[in-house]
């Protein structure tokens, strides 16, 4: 393929994309589809193309293309042009599911015992202070913010500090799809690299811990006349278990597969995303964590991790456009508009906490220059798990819950976009970002 | 735990398929007809461990399949590996396609009129649609074959050549035979003539292909190419669903103009074969586990009428060949067999029916388009091969198993 060219002008772009736009609105209104699943195929392809065009777009002033993904989905989604309808998003749900798949599958991958072990000191003082105090800490300024939001106003205090324990642990989720994403546009290596993905993908297990724990403990407090019960850990454990058992036992079913038949890898992965995502719910298990850890089977028990994601990275950006479109068609921003001082001030107070606690990690480790100016750079986004764990919330508690997912979509929203981009930057500072946006072409992997 | 026991039904399968394929000089699967088999073997007439809802969850992939296959097609149509094919011998596989297609559907029909004494001949609209369906199924050459007879079995030679410009040149047939059968089908946008609805149909396939060059025109890196080719092929599929129109039509007519109007046409066609290989198999997968045999209550007999006018009319075409060629008399007679070879278009017609039209008329069709790269297999693998050995052009007969693996993907 041919590498670098001029830049497409943007009157172009933005006139095929318009075209495009009105032929779909014109089919939509042309009558009901004569084949099921035409909008939402349709619907794709506009994805897929405005998150291609716009990522291409942004990458000129260095934003990153998951940027141009969530924009793209945002703008055509049932919010805001309704482009793409509440339907076909919810249509999209498998596609979605098998997208995080293939990327946990790969972060599990990128975990290499050598490096864990060469970063443990570093990842041991982050998973101290970006955990725990974090999560308390957010936590006490979304209590204080009760006057900004209205859901919070009539509560007791004890369902206050419940709710805001709640909000504590929805703060320290984070975006590994974000992490992987920015690091599979920039090709980035080095230790802001590295600890980031070891971070991110390991702190997936700590959140699912601290959510149980959490809820354990918040539901006296939330629900009157209930009382302490340690049974909801014993359910941890279950989960937690049978999900590390089934993913190591994938792990070493890809292993066996790679080592004796190593074929149609990208088709089998296809196939062991649809399948198993939908086995896994039935089963109660945590599906991200199972992939992970056969990603990090496969790559440390093996010699076959490389094959494993070359074959995951032969979906290219098509997998990102897919996954981080959808999300961005979820972005409610008519609902950010609205609880946008709440939104902002819960965003802030979560990342300046995050960047001090990375401050103080960093000089107790004794990392390196690039890792103590920008190793927060990656704890920012939020995606996938904040919503899902506002989404159980919301389930587990209908007096404030719906509230609650709201505000958490709207402050979602302020990380999602803005964390891949602090990311990216601190990528190009650092020098740690290998492609720029000729070279990715030639570094792009095989489809196959 | 029906799921899981396809998951590893899966993974068995390919493992099976790809030693298959290695295996040189024994099992062929050019056509995708292990693929197709294992579908059927899987599906819910046999081993049921592929019913109705996981099917139902496959729809949308084997759609989007089908949608690549005919982008693919048309961006190749008029080459064949890097090559413009020769003006007679596109015009024989066009004309030969078209041919065998009309004879096929005049066979349906026929078949369907005397099965059906009252109904007439393609005199009820369904009739006409299934006529149309079928001959597009079965019209082509398929491709397939003759890449796999230059990548694995190392063939190499004017024959070789000449039956992969055939193969490769007569895709417009099937793709107007299968608009034609859209146009005329009730629903989709009834307020329009068939004529009109042609009309719209390639006016989408234009406009989407033209939109398409406009955006690769000069950004051409692998990721926004990728986007770009799956997001405009994934509206023309989406849009022409929609409306009822045929999607392989628009699909073709978008890679067509693409391929005329992009100077990446190169790049273009070498990434359109090589997404094709894992986005295929499922929709050859799903096809086989589609195929009712209740699909229609004459289905044997219109299996038989179609099989069989298919088979003579590519004897004919093959013989037309054979005599106007010198190339081909080099392989003999046998040559003219080796043009039955069907492939994943026909078989991507056939799934586009059985979307578009649930129910008698659209398992029909895929049934036929199944059988036709079954017997395609039987007929045309051993015909290839003697013709090509005859001609002295088969000069590896013990070719490397990586290049079985990687031609066996293509399937």
């Amino acid at each position: 393929m041919s590498a670098k060219g001029p830049r497409r002008s943007l009157w172009v772009e933005a006139l095929v994309l318009g075209l495009l736009a009105l032929l779909v609105a014109g089919a939509e209104r042309a009558g009901p589809p004569i084949v099921a699943g035409a909008a939402t195929i349709a619907s794709v392809g506009l994805l897929l193309l405005g998150g291609t065009l716009a990522a291409s777009l942004l990458e000129g002033i260095g934003l990153p293309h998951l940027t141009g993904y969530l924009l793209a989905g945002a703008v055509g989604g049932p919010h805001l042009l309704h482009l793409v309808g509440h339907q076909a998003v919810a249509d999209l749900a498998p596609v979605n599911a098998l997208a995080l798949s293939l990327i946990a599958l790969a972060g599990g991958a990128e975990l290499r015992l050598e490096g864990l072990r060469r970063g443990l000191r570093s990842l041991a003082w982050a998973a101290l202070l970006q955990n725990v105090p974090v999560m308390l800490l957010t936590g006490a300024v979304f209590a204080a913010a009760r006057p900004l939001v209205p859901f919070l106003r009539d509560l007791s205090p004890g369902t206050l500090a419940g709710v805001a324990l709640l909000w504590g642990v929805l703060a320290i989720t984070r975006s590994p799809s974000a992490c992987l994403g920015v690091l599979s546009q920039t090709r980035a290596r080095g230790p802001l690299a590295a600890f980031s993905v070891n971070f991110v993908m390991s702190s997936d297990l700590v959140v699912v811990l601290l959510l149980a724990l959490a809820l354990t403990v918040a539901r006296p407090l939330l629900e009157p006349g209930t009382t302490f019960s340690p049974a909801a850990l014993g359910e941890l454990g279950h989960e937690l278990l049978g999900s590390v058992s089934l993913g190591v036992t994938l792990g070493l079913l890809l292993i066996a597969y790679l080592r004796f038949v190593g074929r149609q890898l990208l088709l089998v992965l296809v196939a062991i995303g649809l399948v198993l995502t939908n086995v896994i719910d039935y089963l109660r298990l945590d599906w991200l964590l199972i992939f992970l850890v056969a990603g990090f089977v496969v790559e440390n028990l093996s010699r076959q991790g490389p094959k494993l994601l070359h074959a995951v990275e032969g979906a290219g950006e098509v997998v990102y456009v897919v996954f981080f479109a959808t999300a961005g068609a979820h972005l409610d921003l008519p609902l950010l508009g609205s609880l946008w001082p709440a939104a902002l001030l819960l965003a802030g107070a979560r990342a300046a906490f995050t960047v001090a606690a990375s401050a103080v990690s960093t000089r107790l480790a004794g990392d390196p220059p690039a890792l103590r100016r920008w190793g927060f750079a990656a704890l920012v986004s939020q995606a996938g798990l904040a919503l899902g764990i506002a989404s159980r919330v919301a389930d587990a508690f209908p007096t404030f819950g719906p509230g609650f997912a709201a505000l958490a979509v709207a402050v979602v929203a302020v990380n999602e976009i803005g964390g891949p981009i602090l990311f990216k930057i601190a990528l190009d500072r650092t020098g740690e970002s290998q492609a720029e946006a000729g070279e990715e072409a030639e570094a792009a992997p095989s489809i196959t | 735990m029906r799921i899981l026991a396809l998951l590893l039904a899966l993974l068995a399968a390919s493992y099976l398929g790809g030693a298959l394929v290695a295996r040189r000089g024994r099992g062929t699967l050019a056509s995708g007809a292990g693929w197709l088999a294992l579908g059927a073997v899987l599906g819910p007439q046999a081993l049921g461990l592929m019913d109705g809802p996981v099917v139902a969850a496959f729809r949308l992939i084997a759609a989007v399949a089908v949608g690549w296959v005919a982008l693919a097609v048309g961006l190749e149509f008029g080459w064949v590996g890097g090559r413009r094919i020769r003006l007679g011998a596109l015009l024989l596989g066009t004309l030969g396609s078209l041919a065998c297609g009309v004879a096929v559907a005049a066979a349906v029909g026929g078949a369907l009129a005397w099965l059906e004494p009252g109904a007439g001949f393609l005199a009820r609209p369904d009739d006409l649609v299934l006529a149309l369906g079928t001959g597009a199924a079965l019209a082509d050459t398929g491709r397939d074959l003759f890449r796999w007879g230059a990548g694995v079995a190392g063939a190499r030679g004017p024959l070789a050549d000449l039956l992969a410009e055939v193969g490769d040149g007569d895709d417009l047939a099937p793709v107007a035979l299968a608009a034609a059968a859209f146009a005329v089908a009730p629903g989709g946008v009834a307020v329009l003539a068939p004529a009109a609805r042609v009309g719209v149909e390639a006016g989408l396939g234009i406009v989407l292909g033209g939109l398409a060059a406009a955006l690769l025109g000069s950004d051409f890196r692998r990721n926004t190419v990728l986007g770009v080719l799956f997001g405009t092929s994934l509206v023309a599929l989406g849009l022409a669903a929609q409306l009822g129109l045929s999607w392989i039509g628009a699909g073709f007519l978008l890679g067509v103009v693409l391929s005329l109007a992009s100077r990446h046409r190169e790049e273009l066609r070498a990434l359109a074969l090589e997404v094709e290989r894992p986005v295929v198999l499922p929709a050859l997968i799903l096809a086989g586990a589609m195929v009712d045999p209740r699909a229609h209550p004459r289905l044997l007999p219109l299996l038989v009428a179609a099989l069989g006018a298919r088979l003579l009319a590519k004897g004919a075409q093959g013989a037309l060949v054979v005599a106007a060629w010198p190339a081909a008399r080099r392989g003999g007679g046998v040559a003219a067999g080796a043009l039955a070879a069907s492939g994943p278009l026909g078989v991507a017609v056939g799934v586009a029916f059985a979307l578009r039209f649930p129910g008698p008329v659209g398992g029909t069709v895929l049934a036929a388009a199944v059988a036709s790269a079954l017997a395609g297999e039987l007929v045309a693998t051993p015909s290839a091969r003697a013709a090509l050995r005859a001609a002295g052009e088969l000069r590896d007969e013990d070719p490397p198993a990586e290049a079985g693996a990687a031609q066996g993907g293509r399937a």
